[in-house]
């Protein structure tokens, strides 16, 4: 709760001093930095936790998936906001963004696979 | 784009190469060590029931087949004392019927540490031994059904044996029940024990979250040496249920 809360304040602030016209860099740098570490600490727990086949877990594929597309997110991000002040093309901003998009493709195949392994209703009958 | 932007471009490009192999290295590191975690669990879970199923066959042979001679030796013996005074007599008579009482324990030690029936006549007969025996003992009503012959190997009947034993001991000790109803099928190549009480219940989740006691903990692990799924449904009024699925 805490920490939506910080997130929400530091979302209102960031939109109140830059604007909501404009693309809210830093805030998403900052939630990419939250979701990965939130989804390392899941996946070492997995790991430590497990007493089954890794691969046949659907959180694995979704934290495996969030890890990838957010690191990326953080590197695009980060080279836009660091090229900002400057004046760059049109073609080069659209470059940094295929990185995404290939990003994104990997990461919609991990969660297929997510859902592939999404745990099936046991069929279980009471006794009674 | 410009010479500058194209070094920038490959400047980034060389960064998300770089972050990848660092991904895919701590992926697969990760995965390897999970396995081989997996693997030395397992192997540590099995070498202790093992060991702990040794023992008690020891034990139990030891106390049926040394102490149990000697003991009605002993009675043999004390029957022939020839005596004709009251005193004597009834005091042999006596220590005959005393020497009967520890002779029966013995053999129901023997038996709960390993049954006779379970090695000889396989899990079904053992099981229903075990019923009617908790039955007398502690009166709760339970109800045993299997309906189909079941061919398994010795540390599997052992297993689920043992299973079925902590269940019933459960039931009696905390779940005030009037009732527990004992399972056992197997349909496609899968075996499922199937248990479940209407006592008092509890919040599953809650007791696995605090400290989820010895005999819990020993339904999962025998559960997980037979590469098989352990799933408890309980809730606070509404009974306790057990279904232990694992291939055979």
């Amino acid at each position: 709760m805490t920490i939506i809360v910080f997130f929400f304040l530091l979302w209102l602030s960031t939109l109140f001093i830059r604007g909501y016209a404009k693309s809210n860099l830093s805030f998403y740098i900052v939630y990419s930095f939250v979701l990965i570490f939130f989804s390392i600490s899941s996946f070492n727990r997995m790991v430590v936790n497990d007493r089954k086949n890794i691969f046949t877990n659907a959180r694995f594929w979704i934290c495996l998936g969030i890890i990838i597309f957010y690191t990326y997110f953080i590197v695009v991000n980060t080279a836009r906001l660091s090229v900002l002040r400057s004046k760059v093309s049109r073609h080069f901003i659209d470059s940094l963004f295929e990185i995404n998009i290939y990003s994104n493709l990997l990461v919609n195949l991990l969660y297929v696979m997510a859902v592939i392994w999404i745990p099936r209703k046991k069929n279980i009958s009471t006794l009674f | 784009m410009d010479p500058a932007e194209k070094e920038y471009f490959n400047a980034v490009l060389i960064v998300v190469i770089v972050v990848g192999i660092i991904l895919l290295y701590f992926v697969i590191t990760a995965i390897r060590y999970q396995r081989r975690s997996l693997r030395l669990h397992k192997e540590k879970i099995q070498a202790e029931i093992d060991t702990l199923e040794n023992e008690r066959k020891r034990i139990a042979s030891d106390l049926h087949d040394e102490l149990g001679p000697l003991l009605s030796a002993v009675k043999l013996q004390i029957n022939n004392l020839e005596t004709t005074e009251t005193n004597d007599m009834q005091l042999i008579e006596k220590s005959s019927r005393h020497i009967d009482v520890i002779i029966k324990k013995l053999r129901e030690i023997s038996n709960d540490l390993m049954p006779n029936t379970l090695l000889r006549k396989g899990l079904k007969k053992a099981i229903e031994e075990f019923i009617s025996n908790s039955q007398e003992d502690y009166k709760l009503p339970v109800k045993f059904i299997c309906e189909q012959e079941l061919q398994l190997d010795q540390n599997r009947e052992i297993n689920l044996y043992r299973i079925v034993q902590e269940v019933v001991h459960n039931t009696v000790k905390h779940a005030k029940a009037s009732m527990l109803i004992i399972k056992i099928s197997i349909q496609d190549n899968r075996l499922f024990l199937m248990t479940a009480d209407n006592g008092v219940g509890f919040d599953y989740f809650l007791k696995i979250r605090d400290n989820m006691g010895l005999g819990l903990r020993n339904l999962q692990s025998r559960t997980e040496v037979m590469g098989g799924e352990f799933t408890c449904i309980s809730e606070p009024g509404k009974g306790v249920a057990y279904t232990i699925e694992i291939p055979v």
